[in-house]
């Protein structure tokens, strides 16, 4: 399986502070929560827009990280939610929000691989 | 449906001792206002401008980055696709009011033809989500130097090939020169000025002069528009807050008092300031010191206060509406800037600047008044006073025909049709005898009945904030049913 993200794009965006690459994968994590619920709701209510919305503002989000992946799933579930379709949409989502999961600790498996590294 | 929640994370305490702290440095590169609805973009720039040294206000939406705009601001960044007014809205906003500001727009995927159209309404670059940290901070420092370049430009505009010293105001204009000896008086002085008169009169042209004119002219001109501001927001907008306060802030941010340090804090609208933070401005003015919001540090800072209101602050001292102490604290020097209907002598030669300055902006054939059109101008009641000249010669200059104004493109009659029910024809009604109050009331449900009640729009018609609506509609017990 592909790595989450390409870790030395993300190391070489924040010039290698660890610090701040710790306190925006904080900030994505309160994001990618209050997300998952309107998320979860939109879908409850057949929500379309709000669901393009919500995926548009992911795929900004997780480019910070030069996720491709979550990138790629992100344009898939905003397209079809401007497509409305809904036999795709949940699952779409639900890949998403996973591999946001995957994202966020490769990253803090990554930061703590650097931070023992460099310490070293 | 449901998805597993993920791990919180706990936001940082915030520390008990008082220290007093000395000013934060006020040499940085260059001050730049980000406004993305997606928290981690918002974010990510911080970081990356700030550890290269900007200073970074952000918003999460586009009306929140319009109120934040400012002289201070040397660059804005705005997202597309935001929440309330988008990323054109902001653009357009800006290169209205704040035209010496470049602004760049944030494009994500799919909106390159918009950031194309962005381009051709005068933002001066698009940058594509996920960004280039190079190319970005490349196009950040080209666009920092236009913003300087822009505004030296203008300033030696003003000083070379203007004849009038203040935008509006001038000892030749006989009726100005008594305001302008008065000002003359206090710029050398250190004390906190009130400018009272009524909206559009020019009270913010003359608190920059004040500071231009005076010994703090090399140092931050900084407003604060008490009353475009949330209610929520001033505070923490005026006197800054520490890192984990309140949700969002992610950071320790200075406020507008801090960045004015060695300056000027102008505090327009004055009259507007909540209650409930009167007394930590009245704290403020007596010592100069503050406290950022969820920090217990007391910080010195050293500002020339002027302040200023379209209210009458005794009254609203009266009604309780005003705190009395602060009013005498802020009335050290009480400057009065008279209305337009005051100055009527002072007119002709006001709209003839103001024609200049549209001419040199839009190049062409040199633009003057017909006689007729002049009489009209001096016969108007000028309820907008200078604001609504700029804007009438504004629009007339794009209708006329052969640079020549007549009275049918000053479209008097349309300028403030619902303030002052004027009809076609006519041009001044007396307001003789009604208070400000009343006229105000009048203004407001006249303007949102033009409106059909739409509060956004006739917030837009009476440029003031929405918020200000609901305050105003509040105050004078104007509800729907009247509209």
């Amino acid at each position: 399986m592909n790595e989450p993200c390409n870790w030395n794009v993300v190391l070489d965006r924040f010039s290698g502070r660890l610090d701040d690459i710790r306190e925006l994968l904080t900030v994505f994590q309160t994001q990618m929560s209050q997300d998952r619920q309107a998320m979860a709701s939109a879908l409850d209510a057949q929500d379309a827009d709000t669901v393009a919305r919500i995926a548009h503002r992911i795929k900004g989000a997780s480019g910070n990280f030069s996720a491709d992946g979550m990138v790629q799933l992100a344009r898939m579930l905003e397209d079809a939610a401007k497509q409305q379709q809904f036999d795709q949409i949940p699952s779409l989502a639900d890949q998403l929000f996973c591999e946001a999961e995957r994202l966020i600790r490769h990253i803090e498996q990554c930061a703590l691989s650097s931070a023992s590294f460099s310490n070293n | 449906m449901t998805f597993a929640s993920p791990t919180a994370s706990s936001a940082p305490s915030v520390g008990d001792s008082i220290v007093l702290l000395p000013p934060s440095p006020s040499t940085v590169r260059g001050r730049i206002l980000v406004a993305d609805d997606d928290p981690v973009t918002r974010r990510a720039l911080e970081l990356l401008l700030t550890e290269v040294g900007y200073q970074v206000t952000s918003a999460a939406d586009g009306q929140q980055a319009q109120s934040l705009v400012d002289d201070t601001i040397s660059l804005a960044l705005f997202d597309l696709q935001m929440p309330i007014a988008d990323g054109m809205d902001c653009l357009r906003y800006v290169r209205q009011r704040f035209p010496d500001i470049q602004v760049m727009m944030i494009s994500g995927e799919g909106e390159i033809h918009d950031a194309v159209a962005a381009m051709k309404e005068g933002a001066f670059e698009f940058i594509a989500k996920p960004f280039d940290k190079d190319k970005l901070l490349v196009n950040v420092d080209r666009a920092i130097t236009a913003t300087k370049l822009s505004r030296d430009n203008r300033n030696l505009r003003d000083m070379v090939g203007d004849s009038l010293p203040v935008t509006g105001f001038s000892p030749k204009l006989p009726q100005t020169k008594k305001l302008l000896d008065q000002v003359g008086k206090v710029v050398g002085l250190d004390s906190t000025i009130l400018l009272t008169g009524e909206s559009g009169t020019g009270k913010t042209t003359i608190a920059r002069y004040i500071h231009q004119q005076g010994p703090r002219a090399d140092q931050p001109f900084v407003s604060v528009n008490c009353a475009s501001l949330p209610r929520d927001l001033i505070e923490a907008e005026l006197f800054g807050h520490a890192r984990g306060a309140f949700t969002g802030a992610v950071k320790d941010r200075p406020g507008r008092a801090e960045i004015a340090d060695g300056g000027t804090l102008f505090l327009d609208e004055i009259g507007d300031l909540p209650l409930e933070l009167q007394p930590k401005l009245l704290t403020f003015l007596q010592d100069r010191t503050l406290q950022r919001i969820g920090c217990n540090e007391m910080r010195r800072v050293d500002v020339r206060v002027i302040a200023a209101s379209h209210q009458d602050l005794a009254s609203m001292c009266r009604e309780n509406r005003f705190r009395q102490d602060l009013y005498y604290r802020l009335n050290v020097l009480s400057l009065r800037v008279p209305s337009l209907r005051e100055r009527t002598l002072d007119i002709p030669e006001l709209a003839q600047h103001v024609l200049r300055r549209i001419q040199n902006q839009r190049g062409g054939s040199p633009l003057s008044l017909s006689d007729a059109a002049r009489n009209a101008l001096l016969a108007y009641n000028w309820p907008g006073n200078i604001r609504e000249l700029e804007n009438v010669l504004e629009r007339a200059s794009a209708f006329c025909d052969q640079g020549v104004i007549q009275p049918t493109d000053l479209a008097l009659h349309t300028s403030h049709q619902a303030f002052n029910n004027i009809v076609p024809g006519e041009f001044a009604p007396s307001l003789a005898g009604m208070t400000l109050a009343e006229v105000e009331r009048k203004a407001l449900i006249d303007t949102l009945k033009a409106c059909s009640g739409n509060k956004a729009k006739a917030a837009r018609e009476m440029d003031i904030s929405e918020k200000s609506i609901y305050n105003k509609m509040k105050r004078y017990n104007i509800t729907m049913d009247q509209i």
